[in-house]
C-alpha cells in the first residue's frame, strides 16, 4: 500500500478536528479571546514543522489505536479539556466525516482537493496569527511539492489505503442521515448518476473503429444524469477547489448537529491482526508530539463538551464506555504489554476531568469557573 | 432506442412504460441470487474476487481480499454446504507487523493449480486450499532506500510458470514445479516503466497492463519471453486486462474499456463504459461474454466479436446499490453465473441468468 498516504490522513482528519471543535466553541459560548487561543495553540502543534517533517517522511499508516491517540494529544494540545465520552465522538464524527469524503471523491486526485479544502479553512482559523499562519503555509508547500504531480496510479493507490483504514467502520452520524447520505446500517448512500470525475467521459458511447482507424459510433443506455466536470479544481496555495467534499458542513445553518447514533449492533469485528502491530514509527512521533504539546499547558483550562449538554454527556459516558469498534479493539489488544509508560499517560490523562463535571444541567460557564 | 433511465430506482417512473423501456427489459435478462457471506469484508483493491471451479468435486472456491487475510469460501456446486477459511499471510520477519494483501489469485500452471497472495513487500505461495506455504519471495531490500513500497500485484500462469508483476513495472517469471516447493524464480521481464496493475494469459502469450495504461504483450517459450507488441495507453491505470482468442479487453481508472488485437496492437472498439474506475474485467471463456465492474456501482456485460479489429456490443447492466465493486467473475465459462465483490461489503454477490 502507499507509503505516501499518513499526511493526507493526519491532515483531513485534524481539519475535521477544528470543525467540530469550532462549531462547539461557539455552541457554548466560549469567550472569543479563550476559543481562538485553542484554535491557535492546536493548529499550531499539528503543523509544527519538525512534526511534519517527520509525518512527510515515507512511511506506512499508523494503526487505528495509534492515531487515536495522537488525536487525544491533539485535541489537548490547548487550555480546553474534553473528558472520554466527549473525546470519542469528537473522533467518531471526524473519521466519518473523512472516510464519506475518500469513499464519495470522484476520482482518487479529489482527496488532496479535499485536504486543500481542510488547509484553506485552517489557514482562515489562525489568519490573525501571523506565526501560526506562516506554518500552515509551510505545510501547504509540502503538500504541493509531494503530491500536485502525482501520477493518477498513485492517488489510486492512496485512496485503497485510506479506505482500508476506514475499512468496517459503520457508525451513523445523524448530520449524515439526516442529508439521506448514509443508510441506516451505517453504510454510505452512493449516487447513480450525476457529477463525472473530471477526465471521464459521460457512459453511453460505443466507438467501433474498422482497419483503417475509421470510427463509427453507437451508444447503450447510461442512466440519466450524468454531468462532465468543467474545471479540474485548482490546486495553487488559492484557488477554487471546485468539490465541497473537506469544506465545513457544521456551518451556521444546522450548529447543533453533530450527534453520532452509535454503531450499528452488526459491526463486523475488527481484525485481531490489525491491532497486534508495535508501531514503533507512531510510538516516536507521539514522543516527539507529547514534548510539543508539554510546553503550552496553562492554568486557564476548560472543559468542551461535545453532547447537547451535560446530563446527555454523563448519559453518554454510561452507555458507551468506549466506541464500539474501538471497545473490540481494546479487548484484543495484543500490544498491552509493550505501550510505553507515556502512553498509557495519556489515556489516563483523558478520564481526569470528570470530577469537574458538577451536577446535570449546569451552564458551562459554571464548569469553567470550577475548572479556573 | 428508449430507455427509462431509472435502472434500480423503482421510486422515479420514467418517461416510458418499463415495457418500452429496452433498459428494464434487458435487466430481466440477469436475476440476483442469494449471496454467499465472508468472514470479512472486501477491501478497496482491484480484482478482488478470485474463483476456483472444481468440477470432479462439485464444488467452487472464491477467495477475496480482507487487509492482511484471504477469506476462502468453498460452496458445493447445489450449494448444500459453504465452508470458510482463512489464509493469513505471515511474515518471516514479523517485526514490521502483518504486510497488507495486494491481491490473491488461483492459477493453473500446466502441472499444478497453487494460490498466489502479493503483498505490499512481497510474494507468497500457497496449495490450492491454501493449507500449506511453497514460497515466499521477499521483494524489499533492505540495502535500498525506503520511499518505495516495493509491492507486488498482477498474477498469472504461462506453461509451467507463474509471472507476477511489482511496483517497478518488472514481471518476475517463477518456474513451478509439478509437486513440492522447489520453485525457483528464472527470469525477469522489464519492460514497462510504471507498476504493474493485472496480468492474464492464453496458451503462450501474457498481456500486462501498468499503471499509466501501457499494456505490454509478451510470447512465452518455456521461461523465456519477448516482447512482441506494445499499446500505449493515456497515462490512467488500465486497472484490470483480459485475453480472449487473441482479442485484448482492457478496462480503465478513467472508465474505459478497450478492446485490441493482440497480434496487432490495434485498438478495435472503445466503450465510454463506466462513471468510476473499471475495477475489474472478466470473459466468459466459451461465449466471449464480457463484464466489468465498476466503482460506480454498475455490472455491465458486453458480447466480443472477433476479427482483425475485434469489435463489442453493450449487453447489460445492473446497478447494486450503494457497493463500490471491487470484483467481478463469471462462475461458468457460457456466462450464466456471475459473482462481485464491493468494498466494505462481506458478501459475494451472485447474478443467475434467467
Amino acid at each position: 500500500m502507499s507509503l505516501k498516504t499518513l499526511p493526507l490522513l493526519f491532515i483531513n482528519l485534524g481539519g475535521e478536528m477544528m470543525y467540530i471543535l469550532d462549531q462547539r466553541l461557539r455552541a457554548q459560548n466560549i469567550p472569543q479571546e479563550k476559543a481562538q487561543k485553542v484554535l491557535n495553540d492546536i493548529v499550531a502543534t499539528m503543523f509544527n514543522k519538525r512534526f511534519m517533517d517527520e509525518l512527510f517522511k515515507p512511511q506506512p499508516l499508523y494503526s487505528k489505536k495509534a492515531m487515536r491517540t495522537v488525536f487525544d494529544r491533539l485535541a489537548h494540545a490547548s487550555i480546553m479539556r474534553l473528558n472520554a465520552a466527549s473525546m470519542d465522538k469528537l473522533y467518531d464524527l471526524m473519521t466519518m466525516a473523512f472516510k464519506y469524503q475518500v469513499s464519495l471523491c470522484l476520482r482518487p486526485k479529489d482527496i488532496l482537493l479535499i485536504t486543500l479544502n481542510h488547509m484553506d479553512a485552517m489557514r482562515k482559523y489562525v489568519q490573525a496569527q501571523s506565526a501560526v499562519r506562516q506554518q500552515v503555509e509551510n505545510v501547504y508547500k509540502m503538500l504541493l511539492e509531494t503530491y500536485a504531480s502525482l501520477p493518477e496510479a498513485d492517488f489510486q493507490l492512496i485512496r485503497q489505503t485510506l479506505l482500508s483504514f476506514f475499512q468496517d467502520m459503520h457508525i451513523r452520524v445523524s448530520i449524515f442521515l439526516k442529508d439521506k447520505v448514509q443508510n441506516n446500517n451505517g453504510r454510505f448512500v452512493l449516487p447513480i448518476a450525476g457529477q463525472l470525475p473530471y477526465g471521464t467521459e459521460p457512459p453511453g458511447t460505443i466507438r467501433l473503429f474498422d482497419e483503417s482507424g475509421k470510427a463509427k459510433e453507437t451508444n447503450f443506455p447510461p442512466p440519466a444524469g450524468n454531468v462532465p466536470a468543467a474545471n479540474e479544481g485548482s490546486f495553487d496555495m488559492v484557488g477554487d477547489r471546485v468539490t465541497k467534499l473537506g469544506t465545513n458542513m457544521y456551518s451556521a445553518a444546522r450548529p447543533l448537529d453533530t450527534t453520532v447514533q452509535g454503531s450499528t449492533s452488526k459491526a463486523a469485528p475488527v481484525s485481531d491482526i490489525d491491532m497486534a502491530q508495535p508501531d514503533p514509527l507512531a510510538k516516536a512521533h507521539l514522543d516527539l508530539l507529547s514534548q510539543l504539546i508539554g510546553a503550552s499547558i496553562t492554568k486557564s483550562e476548560f472543559r468542551l463538551n461535545l453532547f447537547k449538554d451535560d446530563s446527555e454527556e454523563e448519559h453518554a459516558a454510561t452507555i458507551q464506555p468506549i466506541e464500539e469498534a474501538e471497545s473490540q479493539v481494546v479487548k484484543i489488544d495484543a500490544t498491552k504489554k509493550q505501550r510505553s509508560i507515556e502512553l498509557t499517560k495519556i489515556l489516563g490523562e483523558l478520564s481526569v476531568d470528570e470530577g469537574a463535571g458538577g451536577a446535570g444541567d449546569s451552564d458551562l460557564l459554571d464548569l469553567m469557573d470550577s475548572a479556573n | 432506442m428508449r430507455w427509462c433511465g431509472v435502472l434500480g430506482n423503482k421510486k422515479t417512473p420514467g418517461k416510458f412504460s418499463v415495457l418500452e423501456c429496452l433498459y428494464c427489459c434487458l435487466k430481466t435478462m440477469y436475476r440476483r441470487e442469494k449471496p454467499i457471506g465472508l468472514k470479512g469484508s472486501a477491501s478497496a483493491l482491484c480484482n478482488n474476487l478470485s474463483i476456483l471451479v472444481m468440477p470432479d468435486k462439485r464444488q467452487i472456491s472464491y477467495a477475496v481480499v480482507h487487509k492482511y487475510a484471504v477469506n476462502v469460501i468453498t460452496a458445493s456446486t447445489d450449494g448444500s454446504s459453504v465452508t470458510a477459511r482463512q489464509v493469513i499471510c505471515k511474515e518471516p520477519s514479523a517485526t514490521q507487523g502483518n504486510p497488507f494483501l495486494m491481491e490473491a489469485k488461483w492459477v493453473q500452471t500446466s502441472s499444478r493449480c497453487i494460490m498466489v497472495l502479493t503483498t505490499q513487500r512481497g510474494i507468497q505461495m500457497f496449495e490450492q486450499d491454501g493449507s500449506a506455504m511453497i514460497y515466499w519471495h521477499g521483494l524489499s531490500d533492505s540495502t535500498a532506500d525506503s520511499t518505495s513500497s516495493n509491492f507486488a500485484r498482477g498474477i498469472a500462469g504461462v506453461g509451467d510458470c507463474v509471472c507476477i508483476g511489482n511496483e517497478s513495472g518488472k514481471i518476475l517469471v517463477f518456474n513451478i514445479p509439478a509437486k513440492g516447493t522447489n520453485v525457483t524464480l528464472q527470469n525477469t521481464l522489464k519492460g514497462h516503466s510504471s507498476p504493474i496493475c493485472d496480468l492474464t494469459s492464453e496458451e503462450n502469450t501474457l498481456i500486462s497492463s501498468d499503471g499509466v495504461g501501457t499494456i505490454l504483450i509478451w510470447n512465452f517459450s518455456g521461461s523465456d519471453a519477448k516482447q512482441v507488441t506494445s499499446i500505449s495507453g493515456s497515462g490512467s491505470p488500465c486497472n484490470s486486462v483480459r485475453l480472449w482468442k487473441g482479442v485484448v479487453v482492457a478496462g480503465y481508472a478513467s472508465g474505459h474499456l478497450r478492446l485490441f488485437s493482440a497480434a496487432s496492437g490495434k485498438m478495435g472498439a472503445e466503450v465510454t463504459a463506466h462513471a468510476r474506475a473499471i475495477n475489474a474485467v472478466d470473459v466468459a471463456a466459451g461465449k466471449g461474454l464480457v463484464l466489468t465492474a465498476g466503482g460506480d456501482s454498475f455490472l455491465r456485460l458486453w458480447q466480443i466479436k472477433p476479427g482483425n479489429v475485434p469489435h463489442i456490443e453493450y449487453k447489460h447492466a445492473e446497478h447494486v446499490s450503494d457497493l463500490q465493486l471491487t470484483g467481478g467473475r463469471f462462475v461458468d465459462p457460457q456466462g450464466r453465473a456471475l459473482c462481485l465483490t464491493g468494498f466494505d461489503h462481506n458478501e459475494v454477490v451472485f447474478y443467475i441468468q434467467a
